[in-house]
């Protein structure tokens, strides 16, 4: 029932005397580019906007669901990953203010994108990050490439976004479905574990999720016995574990994320699937770990990119994250934060905000910081790095409330995602 | 069932010229209506003479409203059959028995409150006229009925009313009103559900008049409780109780019945 | 392996179990809801709400004080009971007398305000409840695993219910309440206490609600959005049983449960329509439910809805309105950003549309948003893969809208009041889930990038100015149809009908005809807005086919002014306009804008033109 509700925080990093853009500058930028826009005339995808002054706002939108399902996953933990990541940009050397809106798109396709239209077109952003909703992100992706902005996706999961529908446009920092699932898949089948039935949340991101699952446990050798799509935000999960329970396969695949994944573990404990049956989640964060304490979540294993535990750079940055949450951030923070400072990088190395030439910067700069020793921006718009297998431990292996997860292994960049040629991305130059 | 042959004494042209028995315009036969365990009315049969003004009484309870509301079809019977003008309307809706000239007013005055006095007539007369259906045209074809509109108005005496919402005038005058609007259909048969209900004196007199004037060429079947007014207007009278008619004839006759007068044994008779 | 019709005994047995628990929850909520009804003639909308609030007070008591979910079972349910008290005392007691639509649109307003208070202090995400330690584990049964906890629900939520029937139906107090619903005044003049009688009817109602709440505590979400998951289908339930009727809620809330998981075993994309399916079925053939008495609605004394307006404006102020808005809609978009305004356009006409309905005929349809989606679907389609011309694009929404309206209408004309709105939810309902499974729709995701395509060929919608005017053309056009059926001869007797409806069939109108064909002009509009709306936004989504989008509209015209032509447009401008202004707070938009529907309905049922016209024929009158 709500419509758009836009958060505008103004974040301005911004020393005593430079220069602060006011309302009534703000107006006449918006009014002059549609004036702009309008006289330029036949699309907008060609629109070439001019270069603005170099001291002028960088502005980034963070949008993602900041009330519903999915507020734990990314939420307003992301809005404090990317004031970190502006704090500690300027930390070193005045440069131009930065400012961050923020909303929440409830997880409903036409506020996503109704917000991030207004954002491109009226309100002067330069990049939107996060998302958190792979159909909104899909929306997204199009409208970047149309307005010639940017946007980095670090919580929506659709691999699509580096594969049929990448851009030029568009990163994905975060990880992915096809990252999620194969590796798991792939351990699974060498359990001998074969046979799976899938539960899907019923969307682009269940979708997703469970077609490179299945063609994981394909290319291995298994079998997909069923699936039942479920809709986003189910409270009561019992017929559907009881239609996996019938089917006897060896796995239940739970394609869902958030509280639904919460909510179906929990029911499934309940309902006495496991041992009788392995439990797989593919796309299971920290927080979701947290919310379902370990006595549920015990045993679980699925990928990570990143832990706060894993070193003492992570340690150190997710310290200072808690300290503002109260709670320790998800890889995806990590990544986001990752990802902000490396684009403010290239927007100070390239002098513009105009994004071919950003992006041009951010790919010819080694990315190295405390998310990831090694990440590599590909063609394609993927941007990989090692990730790592985990294990949620037992009761009795935990020493604090946060102490969740133990690394099993790591597996290298090259192997961790989808190889850049097969995702069928109009990008990647054919060999 | 006795019949008083009281309709020359009214001057009912269509029995005198024709010189054989009135035709029935109304025929009720054996209507009864059963609600669950109840039956409010018990094999009702009815005859109404063409241009009679005919009364249908009985003590509270009696059946009247119900008998009403079948020959109107506003509800359906459990059994029976009505025949109006040679036709059998059992079986059709209630629109459609006022379309074949069978009106009824209400016993609380029905008119349309947050319309003119005007506009109330107009919409009587809208249908006949083909003006009804039409969405795309402006309201402004309706003044086409205005005339008409008017001296029916005029007709009830409440030419000077014509701008007033209905909600503005008295009780009395909007029972004129209604009559005037049932009178705008051109009906055949009109069917008064008490329709002295609620007036006052002087209304009263003014309403016998315009039932007397409008009963002319038509046949007219009222509920009513008020008995001298009935012994006033009505030639031929039915009398129910329980669900059963008791009684039939003329007022004398029917003053004169004693199972009648039990019936109404501890009411006030008028 | 033994099977049943293909599937497999032991799945069906599973299936039909978990249906059987599921109906425990649905009846004992039904059974809160008839009670309220039955006795009150309250359709209480908050009854998800006061659901989620035992679920919350359990919650509470555990984590504030500790206190365990056996203590909780009572606890929380006479905490809820005391909620109901005030809501009754100082909201529900004031609207009594009124048309019963105006009760839902009041506890309407409170459910949107409860739950967006819960959503504003906890998220929609949800808190942890452990189930008791004495209730945890489960029985090995050959074709499952059964929880030990669900069986306690359904063991209790029976006990409930029955005690429940036997009290109302063959106690002192029972027949003390029955003959307070039934005729109040009778009752007070033999010494009953009536009002109290009637907050304590309701408390008891919404107390059954918040133990269901507690009872699903442990095994569902604690999530301020869980009562507005079941609430449609527990309306759905008691349309189905028989409105006033106890028993029959019972008895369909278990029914519902387990047609509900048999459907899940053969056939489970259907499973969220099959109540509403049934509830279609049901109200044909048997209009008051299976079980139900229907209350005498010949005789409602209370005055219509919508027809409080007076005759409305004369030509002449109408003719300023429509310039004035006009004028101001080619002004604004030198000031406001023009997606924004033609955001409002789409909603004003798709108000408007729905007013014709409510204002002028007396029919609340709570399902409009069916034809405002559909039309958006339609029309998205249309461009995206046929490439049609826009204004065809829009027209086919148009049309779209009129078929759907006209299917509706066939089937809940012959309603009125409530049961005529709980029709058009079943149906709208319907509308939603197909939109969800259906491949053209692109389900959660929408269907998106769609081009705004040339104009007769030649006029590109991509360029705003253009996009601007088409959108300023279909909204004028739109409102001028409105406005031309309104005063016309049709609209003449359609006034008539809702001024009397006996009176208009006596006179030979044969109003069902006249009701359907004004549905059928509404949906029409309404699928045209929809259709506006999609190419706007290039982007049409399940949003568009909510119940609470259909909600939306009529706070909109509520707030605006039904019966007013000007009403839905400011209507629409301020709800539009609000949610927008007040995005950037921290507070949900939901709880002020449940708010100022209370407000509206206990206040203001005039609408803001509504009283602005008020005030202006007092000033004349006082002039005069």
């Amino acid at each position: 029932m709500v419509r758009a509700p836009v958060q505008g925080v103004e974040l301005n990093q911004r020393p005593a005397g430079s220069r602060f853009a006011s309302e009534e500058e703000n107006m006449q930028m918006m009014i002059s580019r549609r004036a702009l826009l309008a006289s330029a005339g036949i699309s907008l995808m060609a629109a070439r906007l001019p270069a603005r002054a170099a001291d002028a706002p960088i502005r980034i939108g963070v949008i993602n669901d900041l009330s519903g399902p999915y507020s734990d996953i990314a939420g307003k933990g992301s809005i404090e990953a990317v004031r970190l990541a502006i704090e500690d940009f300027g930390k070193d050397a005045p440069g131009r203010p930065i400012e961050v809106l923020t909303a929440d798109h409830q997880n409903k396709t036409d506020i996503g994108i109704a917000i991030a239209r207004e954002w491109y077109d009226a309100k002067g952003v330069d990049l939107i990050v996060d998302v958190a909703n792979s159909a909104i992100a899909l929306g997204i992706q199009t409208l970047a490439r149309e307005r010639n902005k940017l946007v980095i996706f670090t919580s929506a999961a659709s691999s699509d976004l580096t594969g049929k529908y990448c851009s030029p446009n568009g990163l994905s920092w975060g990880s992915d479905n096809w990252s999620n699932a194969t590796a798991l898949m792939r351990l699974l089948l060498q359990d001998k574990v074969d046979s799976f039935y899938f539960l899907t949340s019923d969307y682009a991101f269940g979708h997703s999720l469970e077609s490179d699952s299945r063609a994981a446990i394909e290319a291995g050798g298994g079998k997909t016995l069923g699936s039942t799509k479920v809709p986003l935000n189910s409270s009561d999960f019992s017929s559907f574990l009881l239609t996996a329970q019938a089917s006897g396969a060896k796995a239940v695949v739970l394609a869902m994320t958030g509280n639904d994944l919460s909510t179906a573990l929990k029911q499934a404990t309940e309902f006495g699937i496991a041992p009788g049956q392995h439990l797989a989640t593919p796309n299971t964060y920290l927080s979701d770990v947290h919310a379902l304490g370990l006595d549920v979540g015990k045993n679980l294993t699925f990928m990570q990119s990143w832990y706060w535990d894993l070193n003492d750079k992570s340690r150190a940055w997710s310290k200072r994250y808690f300290e503002r949450m109260s709670r320790m951030p998800n890889d995806n923070h990590a990544a986001l934060y990752s990802a902000v400072l490396h684009y403010l990088g290239g927007v100070k190395t390239a002098g513009s905000n105009e994004p071919a030439a950003v992006l041009k910067a951010m790919r010819a700069t080694p990315i190295s910081d405390m998310f990831a020793a090694k990440a590599v921006i590909r063609d394609d718009g993927r941007v990989v790095y090692d990730r790592y297998l985990v294990r949620v431990k037992n009761p009795s292996e935990s020493k604090g409330p946060w102490d969740l997860l133990h690394i099993v292994s790591k597996l290298d960049a090259d192997k961790a995602y989808r190889p850049v040629a097969d995702g069928g991305c109009s990008l990647v130059a054919k060999k | 069932m006795p019949v008083s042959g009281l309709s020359s004494m009214r001057g009912n042209p269509a029995g005198d010229e024709r010189g054989d028995a009135p035709a029935v315009m109304l025929k009720a036969t054996s209507l009864t209506k059963r609600f669950g365990g109840f039956t409010a009315l018990d094999r009702f049969d009815l005859s109404v003479r063409q241009g009679a003004i005919h009364a249908l009484i009985g003590p509270n309870g009696a059946g009247k409203t119900t008998a009403f509301n079948l020959l109107t079809k506003f509800h359906e019977p459990s059994e029976g059959h009505i025949v109006f003008d040679g036709e059998d309307v059992t079986a059709l809706r209630p629109a459609a028995v006022s379309r074949k000239g069978l009106v009824r007013s209400f016993q609380i005055s029905a008119t349309f409150l947050q319309l003119t006095v005007l506009e109330n007539v107009r919409i009587a007369l809208q249908r006949r006229a083909g003006l009804a259906d039409q969405f795309w045209r402006s309201d402004r074809v309706l003044t086409t009925l205005d005339a008409r509109a008017r001296a029916l108005l005029a007709d009830v005496n409440l030419d000077g009313f014509a701008g007033r919402l209905a909600v503005d005038l008295s009780y009395g005058r909007r029972r004129a009103l209604e009559l005037a609007t049932t009178i705008a259909l051109d009906p055949k048969m009109l069917l008064l559900d008490e329709p002295m209900a609620g007036l006052g004196h002087e209304d009263i007199q003014a309403i016998v008049a315009l039932v007397r004037k409008v009963a002319v060429g038509r046949t007219v079947l009222m509920v009513e409780h008020n008995l001298s007014v009935v012994s006033d207007l009505c030639d031929t009278i039915t009398v129910l109780q329980h669900g059963k008619v008791i009684a039939e004839g003329g007022y004398a006759a029917i003053a004169g019945d004693a199972r009648v007068r039990e019936a109404y044994l501890g009411t006030e008779a008028a | 392996m033994v099977t049943i019709f293909g599937v497999p005994a032991a799945a069906l047995y599973g299936q039909l179990l978990v249906g059987l628990i599921n109906g425990s929850f649905y009846a004992l909520l039904s059974l809160g809801l008839a009670v309220i009804f039955g006795m009150l003639n309250v359709i209480n909308v908050a009854h998800g709400a006061m659901y989620m609030l035992g679920a919350f007070a359990a919650w509470f008591l555990l984590h504030m004080f500790g206190i365990s979910y056996w203590w909780a079972l009572g606890l929380a349910p006479i905490a809820v009971a005391l909620v109901g008290v005030v809501i009754e005392r100082t909201t529900l007691r004031r609207v009594a007398h009124l048309d019963h639509l105006y009760g839902f649109l009041l506890t309407l307003g409170l459910a949107m305000v409860i739950e967006g208070l819960f959503r504003y202090w906890y998220g929609s995400s949800g808190q942890p409840y452990a189930i008791p330690s004495a209730l945890a584990g489960g029985i090995k049964l050959p074709f499952m695993f059964l929880p030990i906890y669900r069986v306690w629900v359904v063991v209790v939520s029976l006990v409930v219910c029955l005690a429940t029937w036997l009290v109302i139906e063959r106690t002192h107090i029972g027949a003390h309440l029955r003959a307070a619903t039934e005729n109040a005044v009778l009752s007070q003049a033999f010494g009953l206490n009536v009002p109290l009688l009637v907050t304590l009817t309701y408390a008891g109602g919404v107390a059954l609600a918040g133990l269901a709440g507690v009872l699903a505590a442990p095994i569902y979400q604690v999530s301020p959005l869980m009562g507005s998951n079941l609430i449609i289908v527990v309306f759905a339930v008691v349309v189905v049983g028989g409105m006033g009727s106890i028993l029959g809620s019972i008895v369909t809330g278990y029914l519902l449960g387990i047609v509900e998981g048999m459907t899940r075993v053969y056939y489970p994309e259907a499973s969220s329509i099959v109540i509403f399916v049934i509830m279609v079925v049901v109200l044909m053939l048997r209009p008051a439910g299976l079980f139900g008495r229907e209350k005498d609605s010949a005789a409602n004394a209370s005055p219509p809805i919508g027809a409080t307006q007076a005759t409305g404006m004369d030509d002449k102020w109408a003719a300023i309105g429509a310039l004035g808005v006009v004028a101001a809609l080619i002004a604004a978009p030198a000031l406001v950003y023009p997606v924004f305004l033609m955001k409002l356009m789409c909603f004003a006409l798709f108000a408007a549309a729905f007013n014709l309905l409510i204002g002028f005929v007396g029919l609340l349809s709570f399902g409009h948003a069916a034809f405002f989606g559909s039309g958006a679907y339609i029309a998205a389609y249309a461009a995206k893969v046929w490439h049609l011309d826009p204004l065809l694009c829009v027209l086919a929404g148009t049309a779209t809208g009129a078929v759907l309206g006209l299917l509706f209408g066939a089937l809940a004309i012959r309603r009125s009041g409530i049961y005529f709105a709980m029709i058009t939810l079943a149906l709208a309902q319907m509308v939603y889930f197909i939109a969800l499974q259906a491949p053209f729709t692109g389900g959660e995701d929408g269907i998106q990038d769609v081009p705004r395509g040339m104009l007769f060929g030649v006029l590109d919608l991509q360029h705003p100015v253009a996009m601007y005017g088409f959108v300023m053309a279909v909204f004028v056009v739109g409102m001028a149809v409105l406005w031309r059926v309104v005063r016309s001869p049709f609209g003449q007797v359609l006034k008539a009908i809702r001024e009397n409806e006996a009176r208009a069939i006596s006179l030979g109108y044969d109003v069902q005809r006249f009701k359907l064909k004004a549905f059928v002009i509404s949906a029409a509009l309404a699928g045209a807005a929809g259709g506006t709306k999609a190419l706007v936004f290039q982007l049409a989504s399940l949003t568009d086919v909510t119940w609470q989008m259909s909600g939306d509209v009529v706070l909109m015209t509520l707030m605006g002014g039904i019966g007013t032509m000007l009403g839905p447009v400011v209507g629409a401008a301020v709800v539009v306009s609000l949610e927008n202004a007040l995005a950037g707070l921290e507070f949900p938009i939901t709880v002020l804008i449940g708010a100022i529907f209370i407000a509206c309905v206990l206040l203001f049922r005039r609408g803001i033109v509504g009283e602005v016209q008020q005030w202006f024929a007092r000033l004349s009158r006082v002039s005069n």
